[in-house]
């Protein structure tokens, strides 16, 4: 017997019917599951907002006065004739795959997700389902992750030897995630100081519990041998003026790109995206027989997910 | 092969970054490299299509999911080297042995899974005949080292960089563009703030009135910029607030 979808595309997003609510919506609707912070998914305009516990300080602090409740991981909850649980994606603190089950039927929508743990963030959990939601951002062959401990030790040594010539080094980061991934990685090495925009959400993160280093929030010229994690759009501002002698790299999976490391003087791949392998494996993972692909290279990726066997199509 | 990747990963090899790089590797490794950085290209054993086809099967990555591939990178040889799983543990073999080992499909393949990723885009380029990096200072140029003033122009933050320009006739040309290293800088860049005229995303045009020495230890000529010359090694030498713009080299005193 085949069941009705339990999720669909509509303008305003992804929509449950059975439970009247929408996932990561981005145009104006009554009732939200939000999967995590990033603007991409947490949109302000919604009449009630659900996430994780982890995820509401830093969507509260993006998207002021909203109508939001927390649920723990694994937590089930009945929304109309539907039972919804929220797991751990990895992707960043707070972070959730969404669970929902109809009659036995069971549905997840992975949100943004990575497969292999960091030094902040909730480890990705595989949940078993029939019909899965995957993001597919680095959905091709050719984005390959070295081991996150390979980049983080190169990191290191650029930081090193820019301290050496008494030269501050300024990470390009975003600012919910990737920054505090990166001074997690990073702790105990140096001084690292913070753009005002990334200390904002460290601020919010470290108040929740998070293990984050000390940060200076920073005005002026940065001590020397510093690290300094901003974000990109910093650079071009005032604030860039008064870093003194600096080197400047890029993280981010996009830096496996020759085209992207273009005009940048050091660039490491570092995503908080699965990677190909990271994919398939949690797609494996979940059993589930059918398979739409969303956020990223969604038609060559259900091509390859078809000619592997499994139903697929592209959902959004 | 890792050394001679991670020497052409500092940017243009100078002289100096050579000699660091031939002390570490040998005498071996550094005749073939300077062979290379001369000029002097390895046969070429296949075209890119060709090493991205070899790749390609090894992988069974099927022909749809290469030309999605391609859209997102278009260098062929880029994707050969992307497509192929990270090796879990790095190869020891030297620039010379690689080289030598370098001669058909199965080579190749053996070759490539072994490097990790940067050294193996260089082999990519060694073996599809596309290797183009020189040492600088090497094809036709002028040995004279020079110094000339310049005219700060231009000010990107992000480097932090300055564009430097001299007079030629009424405009002024830009000539080179540098890491503003000068313990100045701060003072450099507080004094930019307070006198751009425009901004082009994140470079800024300032007044042009700041006085800049430059050192180089010889010319290139290149059509393909608005001076008609590269410099080679150029370098900041210092800041003269002191003097006036039309104290800057004229462009033909430099070529």
């Amino acid at each position: 017997m085949s069941h009705a979808a339990l999720i669909i595309a509509t303008p305003q997003g992804l929509y449950c019917p059975s439970g009247d609510f929408h996932i990561d919506p981005m145009g104006r609707v009554p009732r939200a599951l939000v999967t995590h912070g990033h603007s991409d998914h947490a949109a302000r305009g919604m009449g009630a907002y659900l996430c994780t516990h982890q995820a509401l300080p830093v969507i509260r602090h993006r998207l002021g006065r909203i109508n939001a409740e927390g649920v723990a991981y694994g937590e089930r909850r009945q929304i109309g004739e539907v039972t919804v649980s929220f797991h751990p994606a990895g992707h960043v603190p707070g972070s959730a795959q969404i669970r929902i089950e109809h009659r036995g039927e069971v549905w997840v929508n992975s949100g943004d997700y990575k497969t292999a743990p960091d030094a902040l963030c909730e480890p990705f959990e595989p949940v078993r389902c029939h019909t899965f939601l995957t993001e597919c951002t680095f959905g091709l062959p050719i984005f390959h992750w070295q081991p996150e401990a390979e980049v983080l030790a190169q990191m290191a040594h650029w930081w090193q030897a820019n301290a050496a010539k008494s030269c501050a080094s300024v990470l390009l980061a975003y600012s919910f995630g990737k920054a505090q991934r990166l001074m997690a990685g990073l702790a105990g090495l140096g001084a690292i100081c913070t753009h005002p925009v990334v200390e904002d959400v460290t601020a919010i993160l470290r108040a929740q519990g998070y293990p984050l280093p000390p940060t200076t929030v920073l005005q002026g010229a940065p001590p020397k041998g510093a690290l300094v994690i901003a974000t990109p759009n910093a650079m071009a501002t005032d604030w860039a003026l008064g870093l003194g002698p600096h080197e400047v790299a890029s993280a981010s999976g996009w830096m496996a790109l020759a085209a992207r490391r273009k005009g940048t003087t050091a660039a490491f791949t570092l995503s908080d995206h699965a990677d190909w392998l990271g994919l398939n494996a949690a797609i494996a993972a979940t059993g589930a027989s059918q398979v739409l692909t969303m956020h990223g290279y969604t038609q060559p990726f259900s091509q390859w997910l078809r000619a592997k066997g499994l139903q697929s199509s592209v959902i959004a | 092969m890792i050394r001679f990747a991670t020497f052409l990963a500092q940017g243009t090899p100078t002289p100096e970054a050579f000699a660091a790089y031939a002390a570490q590797v040998g005498t071996q490794d550094a005749s073939t490299a300077q062979a290379l950085l001369s000029g002097q290209r390895p046969k070429r054993i296949a075209a890119p299509q060709t090493l991205l086809d070899w790749v390609a099967e090894a992988t069974h990555t099927p022909p749809f999911l290469v030309d999605a591939c391609l859209k997102v990178a278009p260098d062929k040889a880029e994707v050969a080297a992307l497509l192929l799983p990270l090796p879990t543990d790095g190869t020891r073999l030297t620039l010379t042995a690689t080289l030598s080992d370098l001669t058909d499909r199965a080579a190749y393949l053996q070759l490539a899974s072994a490097l990790p990723l940067p050294a193996r885009q260089i082999l990519n380029r060694l073996a599809s005949g596309t290797f183009r990096t020189k040492l600088t200072g090497q094809p036709e140029s002028s040995q004279s080292p020079g110094t000339c003033l310049a005219i700060l122009t231009l000010i990107d933050p992000s480097g932090p960089e300055a564009t430097f320009a001299l007079p030629h006739g009424n405009a002024l040309v830009p000539l080179t563009r540098l890491k503003l290293t000068l313990p100045e800088t701060p003072a450099i860049l507080a004094w930019a703030k307070a006198h751009t005229t425009d901004r082009f995303g994140p470079l800024r045009q300032v007044t042009p009135a700041q006085v800049f020495e430059l050192a180089y230890d010889g010319t290139t000529p290149n059509t393909r910029r608005k001076s008609g010359v590269d410099l080679v090694s150029p370098r900041l030498i210092a800041w003269h607030p002191s003097l006036t713009p039309d104290r800057a080299t004229p462009l033909d005193a430099v070529k």
